[in-house]
């Protein structure tokens, strides 16, 4: 318990990461609306951008800070063509349930 | 580094993250998904990342959150379209899988001592390595890492940023 509540140390850190990310894990796995699919996939991106700024801080080397820099750069990408996709596919279907989508099925 | 920082952020984040996965209302999604995200730039700004902290706020909360609100209503989604849940087998599935990934991970950074019982001091793989340094994660020192040793994938983020941009209005547009 002293190890837990005490003194914060990278392993606290890294064990939140890790419950953020299932915490999107859990999302993207259940939920089948598409926005809220996205929406999951961000948190997970932070959960391992958190695991990064924990380890820089560690190691006392600013590379990981820059790597988390990149990683937002490339969520925003990845956002905006995962939303006009979102826009597309309520277009075609009429809906934004993953459900129904399934033509890649075979 | 202060404990308080850590504990209340990380309730934040988490609670905020837990409440966005499970609501069904997309736009209370995105709410508490900003609620998580100010969590997650307090631990950021525990951890003396102060650059990453503020984009965390200024890019993902102030920016990628608001295009997901724009979208939503945008697109009218009716709440009870939002409302049907979600696949009653795959959230045992979903738990259970998030389930093992945090015991691995906390199998990992304790070195099993939870589970062996082992006296702790130093378990795990996480060691100090010396002396921890002071790490200063200001705008000046990530900049000059930035553009000192990463100018090439900056300058790559940059053209990829602008792909994403004409993809969105490729795919969007009812006619080219």
């Amino acid at each position: 318990m002293d190890r837990v509540f005490g003194e914060i140390t990278t392993s606290h850190y890294v064990v939140l990461s890790a419950l953020i990310f299932a915490v999107g894990l859990c999302g993207v796995v259940t939920r089948r609306n598409a926005v809220v699919i996205l929406m999951s996939l961000e948190l997970m991106l932070n959960g391992a951008n958190l695991a990064f700024v924990a380890f820089s801080r560690h190691h006392a080397n600013l590379q990981g800070q820059v790597f988390v820099f990149f990683v937002i750069a490339v969520a925003a990408a990845e956002a905006a063509v995962a939303l006009a996709i979102i826009i597309a596919l309520n277009r075609v279907k009429g809906g934004v349930s993953i459900d129904d989508a399934t033509e890649l099925r075979g | 580094m202060d404990p308080w920082t850590f504990w209340l952020g990380g309730a934040l984040t988490l609670v905020g993250g837990m409440l966005a996965v499970t609501r069904k209302n997309a736009v209370a999604s995105v709410m508490w998904l900003v609620a998580a995200f100010v969590g997650m730039s307090a631990l950021f700004l525990g951890m003396d990342a102060g650059f990453i902290g503020v984009i965390q706020v200024l890019v993902y909360a102030g920016a990628i959150l608001i295009l997901f609100v724009f979208v939503i209503m945008l697109l009218n989604l009716t709440p009870s379209g939002l409302l049907r849940i979600d696949r009653p087998r795959f959230v045992t599935l979903g738990l259970a899988s998030a389930l093992a990934f945090v015991a691995l991970i906390v199998a990992v950074v304790t070195g099993g001592a939870l589970w062996t019982g082992a006296a702790g001091g130093e378990g795990g793989i996480i060691r100090r390595t010396g002396e921890p340094q002071l790490l200063e994660g200001s705008v000046l020192a990530v900049a000059d890492q930035l553009f000192r040793h990463h100018l090439l994938p900056f300058e790559i983020a940059s053209v990829l940023l602008l792909v994403a941009i004409v993809g969105s209005v490729a795919l969007t547009k009812r006619k080219l």
